[in-house]
């Protein structure tokens, strides 16, 4: 199944940063291959979303929080993210515990 | 000391990649922020997986044939098979596009069988008139 729509991919510039940075100095980057990473990239944003809205459901709350989405971390086995994500997170504002509902979730 | 470089992908591109699912409803405004800053270390993670696939093969040059062995390979990119299935098998193309690989000078050619190389001329043209 192919759901394709190049208009749901990320944009390159974002991509190419951060492979800039993630590639060592000696080693360069094939033009397909970093398409296969930005289409990689929207697989698994698909993919921990179904898994955090499920873990929303079965918690019975109808909106994605960020809880949600460290557990569907652990649960896809990528628990090695979650100390650096929660680092990252700690001490902003968009605290694990903070979830408001997006309004413009609407639109 | 954090390195802060913005590589933060948009908040909205992410969202609508997320609402493709049609059973995804409402997202809370830190979840895309999140997922963009998991995003950035999956993607570490992926390349710095497929470089140890690129530097088993003695490779300059990072490819999908790496990436596909290196989904292959991985339990934890499991998800990926579909995306790398559409690659086609990994040719061994030695006649590749010359691409700037920084901080190179060593002309060390890889001496794998590759008969479409361009042979090195260098002897002949020396001996020019």
């Amino acid at each position: 199944m192919s759901t394709s729509i190049d208009d749901n991919e990320l944009p390159k510039a974002n991509v190419t940063r951060i492979l800039k940075h993630a590639l060592p100095a000696s080693t360069a980057l094939q033009k397909d291959a970093k398409l296969a990473i930005s289409k990689a990239s929207t697989v698994f944003i698909n993919y921990l979303s179904a898994t955090a809205n499920d873990i929303a459901k079965s918690a019975n709350h109808k909106t994605i929080t960020a809880p949600d989405v460290f557990k569907a971390l652990e649960v896809l086995e990528l628990e090695d993210f979650v100390p650096k994500l929660q680092e990252a997170f700690t001490g902003t504002k968009m605290n694990a515990n903070y979830h408001i509902s997006y309004k413009a979730a609407l639109y | 000391m954090k390195k802060k470089y913005k590589t933060k992908f948009p908040v909205a591109r992410i969202k609508k990649i997320m609402q493709m699912d049609e059973d995804v409803g409402k997202v809370a405004q830190a979840t895309p922020i999140l997922i963009s800053k998991a995003l950035e270390l999956f993607m570490q993670s992926l390349i710095d997986q497929a470089c140890v696939e690129t530097r088993s093969r003695n490779a300059k040059r990072l490819t999908v044939a790496h990436l596909k062995k290196t989904v292959q390979n991985t339990e934890q990119f499991d998800f990926l098979k579909d995306v790398v299935a559409e690659i086609p098998d990994p040719i061994e193309n030695a006649n590749a596009d010359e691409v700037k690989t920084e901080g190179d000078a060593k002309p060390a050619r890889t001496q794998r069988a590759a008969p479409s190389r361009r042979k090195p001329k260098k002897e002949e043209e020396d001996e020019e008139f």
